[in-house]
């Protein structure tokens, strides 16, 4: 969905006269929160990406599967190790850190990916990773008007922009291709980031870079196969997984640098946007903004969301339906729902398509994966409140 | 997939640019020596100006002409066959062979090179640097090529003594043998000047340059062949951008990175 015209990498051979950073309007595009694809395609497709393995069924039986169904899915991740994940053959983006900012989201939206591992040729070492939160942030720190050039967005390096960072700089969250699926997970989660470079210890090398959205998708492929824990037929609003208090939305009259500032004040990563009567009519993702390096509209931010999302489906697809579910709907559809879409979160909506919250893989991951082991780990060290102490996590 | 096609290449470049063994050229000369009795191969170890031993006899021997001047159409004829037919030599390996029974005794002998008369000018070097006579003056006075069929040169022994003798004589003099330590330049054996080897094809077969299809995550590339990794590769300087590729395994996985860095 990504390539048009592609430029050819060779020995030194062909010589093409396209720039690596040139880009056709419109394209790429995001997939819009709503595409949905035909389920046939989606099937093949990730079939195609794993390597698809069969479950270790003496590992699990080592792990007592039976003996707490509620903790079924977090025994499968622990089972299972990143490497497990990573496709047969894939590409990596790796930008060096004395590469223009520019370029680098240029290059990004170019090879069609999200994020690239940075790569400090002083240090030898990956010191951190470009995303499109890096991107935001630039714009909103350095945006003023349609009139004025935004000087750090065009002549800045990556590491120029690594040091005004500096203030919040975390270290780069990785993991080794041996740890499990678990602790990748954990790993999203507690450091709330969406990213995670896998990094094989012994060379230092990038492998693959882990998301939710991988990750949610591997677990989907074992589903029929594994048993059912009881939380999979309940509800969101039984189980209370998802936001549904104070749900940041936007509407198509909200300037696009004021939704740029949401995203980055309120750490989300996408806006529903409704109309006067709270009907969902769209969404604005975070991802959605690469647009604006795509077709170099990011001179001007004042436009308005609506106009915004005009452009991102300018020559493109035009199902633009937003991703929902119901607050009833059980565990098992909102994960079918939200892989086919594939898309990071789901618009809660009622009947009326009125919003009601949001619910984002990581609220999922959490609550299917992290919370069963963590509540667990509660019992043991707090006994007194566990009905049956006997009955425990046997490796956490 | 990329077998058949890479095999085609190679032998397609390998005709066109040098004048290597190909599998066909070898055929040609074993076809060429096959139906002759094996000492015949002996035969080629004659070469004029060897020091005459008397011998009579009326039995034929193999004897084999060699026309290394280039050409097109290449004949022989000579004293053997009283000058009246051209016999014509066949072309294998750049140069041209043919192998005529012939008695034993002198014979005199010129190539007819593209309706031109020649003598050998391997023959002529000779003449210099042997005692020999290899070119005779003819009676019309035109020089001809000479050679004295022995029949002690089809006797094994003596004609490995007579080899032994000859190479001890000519890595210092240079011409002639068929063997030495010389590196024969490419160039004198058939006229065209061949490049450097072809890169191997399947190196051409890039896979961050295939078209995925559409619907697939634009992360994923087709699985490597094993002959592409850890092979650099380059998209050309732009912008001030160089952007270098390499796909490693790691374990059953293949990585494909690409690296972007600016050229300072």
């Amino acid at each position: 969905m990504m390539m048009g015209k592609k430029r050819k990498m060779s020995l030194k051979l062909k010589i093409p006269s396209v720039s690596p950073l040139k880009l056709q309007s419109g394209e790429p595009r995001s997939a819009p929160p709503g595409f949905q694809r035909a389920s046939l395609s989606n099937s093949e497709h990730t079939h195609a990406m794993l390597h698809r393995m069969s479950v270790d069924s003496d590992r699990m039986e080592i792990e007592d599967l039976d003996e707490n169904e509620d903790q079924i899915y977090s025994k499968f991740m622990r089972a299972h190790r990143c490497y497990d994940l990573i496709p047969t053959s894939a590409k990596l983006v790796i930008f060096d850190t004395q590469l223009n900012v520019k370029k680098a989201f240029f290059a990004l939206v170019y090879n069609g990916v999200r994020a690239a591992p940075l790569w400090d040729s002083v240090k030898q070492n990956y010191v951190g990773m470009l995303t499109i939160t890096d991107f935001i942030n630039i714009l909103k720190r350095y945006y003023k008007s349609p009139d004025r050039r935004m000087d750090e967005l065009e002549d800045h390096r990556i590491s120029n922009w690594r040091e005004v960072l500096l203030e919040n700089e975390r270290p780069l969250v990785s993991i080794g291709p041996d740890a499990s699926l678990f602790d990748a997970v954990k790993a999203l989660v507690h450091n709330r980031v969406h990213r995670l470079p896998v990094i094989d210890e012994n060379t230092g090398n990038a492998i693959y870079i882990l998301t939710h959205k991988r990750i949610l998708r591997f677990l989907h492929l074992y589903l029929k196969e594994l048993p059912k824990p009881l939380f999979m037929d309940k509800s969101l609003r039984e189980l209370g997984i998802g936001t549904f208090k104070n749900v940041i939305t936007a509407t198509t009259e909200t300037p696009l640098i004021e939704a740029l500032n949401m995203f980055v004040e309120h750490r989300i990563s996408a806006l529903p946007v409704v109309d006067d009567s709270g009907q969902v009519t769209s969404i604005y993702a975070k991802f959605d903004v690469i647009n604006l390096a795509a077709d170099k509209s990011y001179n001007n931010l004042d436009i308005t969301l609506g106009e915004a999302i005009k452009q991102r489906h300018q020559g493109g697809e035009q199902n633009d339906r937003v991703a929902t579910c119901f607050f009833k709907d059980t565990v098992r559809c909102v994960m079918e729902k939200i892989v086919k879409a594939e898309v990071h979160r789901l618009v809660v909506t009622d009947e009326c398509n009125a919003i009601e919250g949001i619910v984002s893989l990581s609220d999922i991951l959490n609550y299917i994966i992290l919370r069963p082991i963590l509540e667990a780990d509660e019992e043991t060290s707090n006994p007194t409140s566990a009905t049956d102490p006997v009955n425990i996590s046997p490796s956490s | 997939m990329g077998n058949s096609s890479s095999a085609k290449n190679r032998h397609g470049s390998g005709e066109d640019a040098a004048p290597t063994l190909t599998a066909s050229n070898r055929y040609a000369e074993a076809d060429l020596y096959e139906p002759t009795p094996r000492r015949r191969a002996r035969a080629s170890t004659i070469t004029p100006g060897q020091e005459p031993v008397i011998e009579t006899s009326n039995r034929l021997l193999p004897t084999v002409f060699k026309w290394e001047g280039g050409g097109k159409d290449v004949y022989v004829a000579g004293s053997f066959n009283n000058w009246k037919t051209k016999i014509p030599l066949a072309k294998s390996h750049g140069d041209f062979y043919t192998i005529l029974d012939l008695p034993e005794g002198d014979h005199q002998y010129k190539f007819f090179v593209d309706g031109q008369w020649l003598s050998s000018p391997v023959d002529l070097q000779k003449k210099a640097t042997n005692s020999g006579r290899p070119v005779v003056n003819s009676e019309i006075g035109t020089q001809n090529n000479h050679m004295r069929v022995k029949r002690s040169d089809f006797d094994a022994f003596e004609a490995l003594a007579i080899d032994g003798r000859a190479t001890s004589k000519k890595t210092s003099s240079k011409a002639g043998s068929e063997y030495g330590q010389d590196i024969p330049s490419r160039s004198s054996s058939d006229g065209k000047h061949s490049g450097p080897p072809f890169l191997p094809p399947q190196l051409l077969q890039v896979i961050l340059n295939k078209d995925t299809p559409a619907h697939v995550e634009p992360t994923l590339l087709p699985e490597p062949n094993h002959v592409m990794l850890n092979h650099l590769y380059a998209l050309s300087i732009k912008d001030g951008v160089m952007v270098l590729s390499a796909t490693h395994r790691f374990r059953k996985k293949y990585v494909t990175s690409l690296l972007y860095k600016p050229i300072q």
